[in-house]
């Protein structure tokens, strides 16, 4: 059965922070971000729509706007458990390596919300 | 979370001195290693999709990957296929726009990817990466005119001889005194790249077996008459 989890969210004011950094993105087509065992490319935070994550062709759980995914796995080079699925119209801001290095010189409270919003 | 994967390094990779970074030494070429994703990736997975916002660049370590377009019917065309040392979406970087095209797996691959701040960075820093950019931009270039004359100039006869020329080329391996083609792509796919029908591409698949220019084995093409093809495509080089 999928769930939406409910843990942490990005907040309004830490919102306008990162739209320093990012631009968003709109994803006109439904894709598979990264394939489970994979390390991310970039992390994602959504901001509207939906991300869902499946194991074994079964929906684990599904991202909530405000909710991030990728950033621990890209920064430790770790693979992602599950296939992260966005859904056509979604649109978030996409966190590269570059700028997440960025965040943690200049940002570094903003890339730890970031880090635990999921 | 699982373990973290081991890296594949630049300085070991297998298309090593193909690629648009292979000219960077040393720490240059240790820091793109350091930054860059490597990721494996199955027949059949895509890496980007038509339409989609770009963010980065992929590099080819091993294994093709198709790039396809969908048009306003909804047929799908290949438009070319990356191989080791090849680069994707190095044009959506420059340009801004959506992802003309998507790009899927045909066989398992490995492919590194690197975000787009870092090689806009890397383009200013280091005139060899920014040269193999641009000269990678103009054999694409080429190859896109190329490709547009073909499909004007030669019939589905000459631009399957010229395919499996330009396969030769690219995915050639000699052996036993004949090239065999190191990649395999379905009739339907070979019929999508010059623009015709499965059922016509495979009765001009068995006039060139007849005519002793190629020969198959299960999905393995061979070329055995490489000068025989050259005319037979209305090829002059």
């Amino acid at each position: 059965m999928s769930k939406t989890l409910d843990i942490e969210t990005i907040q309004p004011e830490q919102m306008k922070k990162l739209e320093v950094y990012l631009c968003p993105k709109l994803y006109q087509c439904q894709q598979d971000l990264i394939y489970e065992g994979q390390i991310p490319h970039v992390g994602f935070l959504l901001i509207e729509g939906e991300i869902i994550f499946t194991k074994r062709k079964k929906i684990h759980h599904k991202l909530k706007p405000g909710q991030t995914f990728g950033v621990n796995e890209l920064l430790r080079n770790y693979p992602l458990k599950y296939t992260a699925t966005i859904t056509a119209g979604s649109k978030v801001y996409i966190l590269d390596k570059s700028t997440i290095l960025e965040l943690k010189e200049e940002e570094r409270d903003l890339l730890d919300s970031i880090r635990i919003a999921l | 979370m699982s373990k973290a994967s081991n890296k594949l390094e630049c300085e070991n990779c297998p298309s090593k001195g193909q690629g648009i970074f292979c000219q960077l030494e040393g720490m240059a070429l240790n820091d793109v290693s350091d930054h860059k994703v490597v990721n494996s990736y199955k027949k059949g997975q895509t890496l980007f999709v038509q339409g989609n916002p770009p963010y980065g660049m992929y590099c080819v370590s091993t294994g093709n990957i198709k790039v396809t377009q969908v048009g306003e019917d909804g047929k799908e065309s290949i438009v070319r296929i990356a191989s080791a040392g090849d680069v994707l979406g190095h044009r959506s970087i420059f340009t801004d726009q959506f992802y003309n095209a998507t790009a899927t797996a045909v066989e398992d691959c490995t492919v590194c990817f690197l975000d787009k701040k870092y090689i806009l960075k890397l383009v200013e820093q280091s005139p060899s990466v920014a040269c193999n950019l641009i000269a990678k931009l103009g054999r694409d270039l080429g190859a896109a005119e190329k490709r547009i004359s073909s499909f004007y100039q030669k019939n589905v006869r000459e631009r399957l001889a010229e395919l499996l020329l330009l396969l030769k080329e690219s995915h050639g391996v000699e052996e036993d005194g004949k090239i065999r083609l190191n990649i395999k792509l379905t009739r339907e796919e070979m019929a999508s790249i010059i623009g015709t029908a499965s059922e016509t591409l495979i009765r001009f698949m068995s006039e060139l077996k007849q005519e002793g220019f190629i020969e198959q084995k299960g999905k393995v093409i061979y070329i055995l008459d490489e000068p025989g093809l050259l005319d037979f495509a209305n090829i002059t080089y």
